[in-house]
């Protein structure tokens, strides 16, 4: 799908690499650069539109930071070294301790193909299923909640049921912030419809809010509880619908004994959510009274020690009262990934086998076994997530591959991960950037392809699979995913199962495997994609699954027919006891720590974190909370502030917010340690999860709260990057040439130039400031600033630092003149049309500039000039330079 | 109605001042006589170091020519010193023994270089002074004579010198008893960054240095000895006597060198006033009218002691004149009196500014800014939250600005660290506008900034 724009330019159409909303993007290439990037007005998912990081992604396609080259142990290897000593280090584990011994960790954004080829090493031929993905972290809860409901993980709706429903409930989802452009949709839709009502449940008042008809602001964690309340509401209120019940749902009798037990009234649900009766009311009536209901969900729901039972919680009120498999009427869950649907088609999650199979059934197993013809098929799940990296600290497990994701960061007790990685017998990392604070605990890094160079297709929330394709040349010695995995396969003598050349011949026995043998019984059933050739792969348009082969009218929303996946099919509808967060406040952590994404960055911020603009909205680490509670601790904005958890400490910024309720607070997920100096929220959270996903808690963290005394504070600009500040707190902000550090600390280094010495070379061209309290310096190479560098220990002054914006984009200028170099010192503009040039009377300081400016408006004597200027009217030592200027004049 | 007598003695730059002033207010009312020392007409003492360096002529430093004093019907004697004044007969005695009677005298005399107190053989021929431009043409017949020159004294003026000297191609060293340059005007940094940019134009220095003796035996070194060797050669018989070759310092350093310019400092010159009776002290002492202990006798300028004062710069010398003119011309009753000084020089193309405290005390926090490129140094002092000094060296702007909030006196530390980027960095509001005291009465009678400028008259 390459369009010819010019001779040097052309257009290629291909998937954003963020959220799972999964927009069509079109990429504009020249000469082996991606200039401009553009929504896709033909994608059903974004009809065009583009978030701004998604506006953003030309920008974070350099190569700086990129891993160019396999490393062994820190040394650059070959790829043939570096496979071969992975494929043989592997099957020496495996030889010795079995296949258990080893592992694959994967992530919700690499391909489809790439996931398919590494479960197929894992389940099918090393003969294990201890093959996770990050989607652990994200999804998993839905996954089950799916599962027991419709027999399968299958999302019944589309986002068009966003725009034609008339109750929107948003759930445990900043969307503004995590999907823009779903709720770019929704928020045209409600333009369009204003009558479409829109119901925001959160702890949080957050930016969706905005075009909420009601917030509920439910205490953290209680969410269970509003949702069995709403089944009492619905069967008390003759709000049921008796026949889908009947001939459609089973478990109905037990689900709503269970939710009258806690919540059989609208009062005891209220108090249970710490939500006024009326409110809760409010929205108990619109969701009884209105036919079209969407429940759109998300990681306020799975990132819970009971995520599956609120996931279940919300279907059966859908269930319940019939509003599924109808346009505008349907429980939604919406994915965090570009790709966490792609992985869970492929099979990718420690607890399923592959396309939409598990290990439940002896049949599944043997189907998958005689397709892959296996030589050791896994028989049992493997471990999830936490568990798997307990098992790597266990020493259980002694190998690991974790490719494109950064575990280090984003699971939670991430100290206990890194301690995991850093004891683990062999950890290889397969990621396109050098420096993570996962591929730092490597022994062996493979470089991957990016977005921009990878070939292959993704699944977006609403099952569309969409071509991601590679425009650029592999940077550097990398190479796709699927390419290393499949070469590791056959170096470790799976030569038959992996002779792959293409991804489109990867996807073609992916989408054979969902049909194969298949007569209906899996919904996921792409067959119809399998015989595609090359071309036609090549070509393929976002394609809605299932895609029968044979099937003239496959459906755009599953089970308007009524029919679901489990073996009666029916739906099932489970009896819910909600259940609080498991990790409770105490009086040493007495306040709760809820997580999430900010607009502008992605995950971990190894792309996102190279657009500078992206860091123009929120630049720093921050934990957002109230105002009753910042006076409690008296914080003021701005402050650095210590959060602490039983598990670990961060340290970040304060920022108050209306929308936070009082002993709740905020922090985002993205910051980790090649960004900041503590930051990393998940070294936060203890590996509490739910039961039956294992998708840790993310969202409810018992913490203290703490102001740091801070003895001074500052701002560094380098063009180069640098490690370890040797301060409490440092954060690293991109620019577009260089970087910017906001640094603070709780001692006052006792010399500056050698403080700043200890870290990076400081060159002698420099201007420099120095006083009790108040420390700058601004280096320069041939009149280009290299290093700026401002500290302040003032309390009292209302400049102690500039406007950091200001410093940054001088940082790019030229900046020659000693008035120039004044001004950066200075970190403002200053206004130079009055500038009066070198100083010809030093007595009351009349510049050259001045004088010319005198003499041109027609003052032709020293006398004058005197009269006018008053220079040379004092010592007249200046005279001669005066009378010489005239002479030039005339 | 016959005009009064006035007689001037001293035609120096507090002479030129004070005609001004007269011929401004009352261009009839005296019949004027000058008596000057020198041989020329009035000149720009600041401008001797140009003159020296050959960068101007001595025509081009001249503020009153002779034909000035002619046009304006000033008798100027330059070849006749007086000798003696009788005040109670209002006559004075010239070298020539003519008698002139005044109605009114004023005396501006000026100062007289100070020699080394401790140092011996200070009469040795090629020890000279730097005042005037007859100490220029000594200097300068010198110059063709030797290779290297030695500046004693590294204030302003000694600077001054060893720059003129050094741009007549002369090697050149300053002996300075300080441990910095400048050390009345700048604190130890902006001292060393002087001195390093003088050293790179091939100056060099001996500071914390006290000279021992001057000597005519020199001290065997190739160059000098060959110099001496071929200036040998010419006369034989009789080799210069009494001619200074070299100099020990009191550390025993030795300097060979053919010229030593002396410029430690100046006192005034009261020795006819002392003769003839007028009380003095360090000077001539005077009142804040100008008057002298004797009526109808007036002092003017370096010469003069005001309280404790002696003066050395030229803003109060202005004010001085100012305020005599006022007292002759009967035009006002203004009174003289001492304003704080910024300092204002250019060495050697270099401009540097001082106001107020300029050395770190436990007392006070100061702010410094510098810049390796440009040179360019500032430091302000705080003391109590008030600035109470400022040094600039290399840019000078701004200077008159801190010179006025540090007469304000108004606790501005809050506004560190812009406020030693300028005042264009600060927000002009934050400082409350400077209502002086009496401001219309300065505004008639007086600039309304006093600033003392450029080199010791």
């Amino acid at each position: 799908m390459t369009t010819a724009i010019s001779p040097e330019t052309c257009e290629v159409k291909t998937t954003c690499p963020y959220c799972g909303v999964g927009c069509g993007v079109n990429a504009r290439v020249s000469d082996n650069r991606l200039i401009a990037v553009s929504g896709d007005k033909h994608h059903p998912a974004n009809l065009g539109r583009l978030c701004v990081k998604g506006s953003a992604l030309h920008e974070t396609t350099d190569l700086q930071g990129r891993l160019l080259q396999p490393q062994i142990k820190g040394q650059p290897a070959s790829w043939e070294q570096a496979i071969n000593k992975v494929a043989q280090w592997f099957k020496e584990i495996i030889a010795e301790h079995g296949p258990d011994s080893v592992a694959l960790y994967l992530s919700g954004q690499i391909l489809t193909e790439d996931y398919y080829v590494a479960n197929k090493l894992m389940k099918g031929f090393i003969g294990s299923a201890n093959v996770d993905t990050n989607s652990r972290l994200c999804m998993s809860s839905a996954v089950a909640a799916h599962k027991r409901a419709f027999g399968a993980d299958l999302v019944p709706g589309c986002y068009e049921d966003l725009e034609l429903t008339d109750l929107l409930l948003l759930v445990g989802s900043n969307t503004a912030w995590a999907h823009p452009v779903v709720y770019q949709r929704i928020v045209a839709a409600k333009k369009a419809r204003p009558e479409m009502k829109i119901v925001v449940i959160d702890p949080r008042q957050t930016a969706t809010c905005d075009i909420a008809d009601l917030h509920l602001s439910l205490k953290p964690g209680s969410d269970g509880y509003l949702f069995t309340g709403l089944l009492s509401y619905l069967a008390d209120n003759s709000a049921l619908d008796a026949s889908f019940i009947n001939n459609h749902t089973e478990g109905f009798d037990n689900a709503l004994l269970a939710a009258n037990q806690l919540t059989g009234s609208v009062a005891e649900s209220a108090q249970l959510c710490g939500l006024n009766k009326t409110d809760l009311g409010q929205l108990y009536d619109w969701f009884s009274r209105t036919e079209k209901v969407v429940t759109l969900f998300s990681q306020g729901i799975n990132q819970s020690s009971s995520g599956v039972d609120k996931g279940n919680a919300i279907i059966n009120c859908h269930l319940a009262s019939g509003k599924i498999g109808k346009p505008g009427a349907a429980p939604f869950s919406i994915t965090g990934q570009p790709n966490a649907m792609g992985g869970r088609e492929v099979g990718g999650l420690a607890n399923q086998l592959a396309a939409h199979m598990d290990f439940s059934d002896p049949a599944n197993i043997e189907l998958v076994e005689s397709f892959w013809e296996a030589p050791q098929i896994a028989r049992k799940e493997g471990l999830k997530a936490v568990d798997m990296f307990q098992a790597v600290h266990d020493g259980h497990i002694k190998a690991i591959w974790i490719i494109g994701t950064n575990p280090v960061v984003s699971m939670p007790d991430a100290d206990f991960v890194r301690e995991a990685l850093q004891r683990c017998e062999l950890v290889v990392v397969s990621d396109c950037m050098e420096k993570t604070d996962t591929t730092a605990c490597a022994d062996v890094l493979l470089p991957a392809t990016g977005w921009a160079e990878k070939d292959g297709t993704v699944t977006n929330s609403e099952r569309v699979i969409s071509r991601q394709r590679g425009f650029l040349k592999p940077a550097g010695n990398s190479r796709h995913d699927w390419q290393i995995i499949t070469a590791v396969a056959r170096a470790m003598g799976f030569e038959a199962g992996f002779r792959f050349s293409s991804p489109g011949e990867i996807f073609a026995e992916h989408a054979a495997l969902s049909g194969f043998h298949n007569n209906g019984k899996r919904c996921f059933d792409i067959s119809g994609l399998s015989a595609l050739s090359e071309r036609e792969y090549d070509q393929l348009k976002p394609v809605r699954w299932p895609c029968v082969k044979g099937e003239k009218h496959n459906p755009v929303r599953l089970f308007s027919d009524g029919e679901f996946n489990t073996p009666s099919g029916r739906a099932r509808m489970l009896p819910i006891m909600p259940a609080a967060p498991l990790n409770q406040t105490s009086p040493a952590y007495p306040l709760i720590l809820n997580t999430g994404r900010i607009r502008d960055q992605w995950h971990t911020m190894t792309r996102t974190g190279k657009a500078s603009r992206l860091l123009n909205h929120i630049d720093q680490p921050f934990v957002e909370l109230s105002a009753d509670d910042a006076e409690t601790y008296g914080i003021i904005e701005n402050d650095l502030v210590e959060v602490a958890s039983t598990q670990g400490r961060c340290v970040v910024r304060s920022k108050i917010a209306k929308g936070q309720s009082a002993g709740s607070l905020f922090m985002p997920i993205h910051w980790n340690a090649q960004f900041a100096s503590q930051a990393r929220v998940d070294s936060l959270f203890a590996s509490i999860k739910d039961p039956i996903s294992g998708q840790p808690e993310a969202k409810h963290c018992p913490v203290t709260l703490r102001k740091l005394n801070t003895a001074w504070q500052g701002v560094l600009i380098s063009d180069k990057a640098l490690t370890e500040l040797p301060c409490e707190y440092w954060c690293k902000v991109p620019l577009e040439k260089g970087f910017r550090y906001e640094l603070a600390g709780l001692t006052l280094p006792q010399n500056w130039p050698s403080w700043l010495e200890s870290q990076l070379e400081i060159g002698t061209d420099r201007i420099e400031l120095n006083s009790s309290n108040n420390y700058r310096l601004a280096c320069f190479n041939a009149q280009q600033p290299q290093l700026l560098f401002f500290a302040s220990s003032d309390r009292v002054s209302t400049q102690a630092l500039p406007n950091s914006a200001w410093l940054s984009k001088q940082f790019t200028q030229i900046t020659g003149t000693a008035a120039q170099r004044m001004s950066l010192l200075a970190g403002k503009p200053v206004d130079s049309s009055d500038d009066a040039g070198a100083i010809i009377c030093s007595c009351f300081e009349v510049g050259e500039d001045t004088i010319r400016r005198a003499i041109s408006q027609g003052a032709n004597s020293t006398e004058q000039l005197a009269t006018q200027l008053k220079c040379g009217s004092n010592c007249g030592s200046c005279l001669p330079e005066i009378r010489a200027l005239l002479s030039w004049f005339r | 109605m016959p005009k009064a007598d006035l007689i001037i003695i001293g035609n120096g730059m507090a002479c030129g001042r004070l005609l001004d002033e007269i011929l401004k207010r009352d261009a009839d009312r005296f019949r004027i006589t000058v008596f000057g020392a020198e041989g020329y007409a009035n000149y720009n003492r600041i401008m001797l170091s140009p003159v020296l360096a050959g960068e101007i002529t001595a025509e081009q430093i001249v503020t009153h020519s002779e034909q000035w004093y002619r046009d304006n019907q000033i008798t100027l004697h330059s070849d006749d010193p007086v000798i003696e004044i009788d005040a109670e007969n209002r006559t004075l005695t010239c070298q020539s023994g003519r008698l002139f009677s005044y109605d009114a005298l004023v005396l501006a005399t000026g100062s007289e270089p100070i020699i080394p107190p401790a140092a011996r053989n200070c009469d040795l021929d090629g020890i000279l002074s730097f005042r005037n431009l007859a100490d220029i043409d000594r200097i300068m017949q010198k110059v063709s004579q030797i290779r290297h020159a030695t500046v004693v004294g590294g204030g302003l003026l000694g600077l001054e010198a060893a720059w003129g000297l050094r741009q007549q191609g002369l090697e050149v060293t300053v002996i300075h008893r300080g441990g910095w340059l400048l050390n009345r005007q700048l604190d130890p940094a902006a001292g060393e960054l002087l001195k390093q940019s003088l050293e790179s134009r091939g100056i060099r220095f001996h500071l914390n240095a006290e000279i021992h003796q001057f000597d005519t035996n020199p001290t065997i070194s190739s160059d000098e000895s060959s110099a001496l060797r071929s200036a040998g050669s010419k006369s034989k018989a009789s080799p210069p006597p009494k001619t200074l070759q070299k100099i020990t310092l009191s550390d025993g350093t030795v300097i060979n060198t053919g010229l030593a310019v002396i410029a430690i400092g100046i006192s005034p010159n009261h020795q006819l006033a002392k003769i003839s009776g007028l009380d003095c002290d360090r000077g001539i002492l005077v009142n804040d009218r100008m008057q002298s202990s004797h009526q109808n006798i007036y002092a003017l300028g370096e010469c003069t002691q005001f309280g404790n004062h002696t003066f050395g710069l030229v803003a109060p010398l202005w004010d001085q004149a100012a305020v005599l003119a006022d007292q002759l011309c009967l035009t006002n009753d203004s009174r003289f009196s001492v304003q704080p000084c910024a300092t204002k020089l250019k060495v050697s193309g270099i401009d540097l500014f001082s106001a107020g405290e300029f050395l770190d005390s436990p007392e006070t926090e100061s702010v410094v800014c510098q810049d390796s490129s440009s040179g360019v140094y500032r430091k302000l002092i705080f003391r109590n939250q008030v600035l109470t000094g400022a040094v600039l060296y290399g840019a000078v702007n701004d200077g008159n600005w801190y010179f006025e909030l540090i007469q304000q006196s108004q606790q501005i530390q809050h506004l560190s660290p812009d406020l030693i980027f300028g005042r264009r960095y600060c927000d002009a509001e934050l400082i409350t506008p400077f209502t002086p005291a009496g401001v219309e009465e300065i505004q008639t009678s007086a600039p309304e900034l006093r600033l003392a400028t450029g080199a010791t008259l």
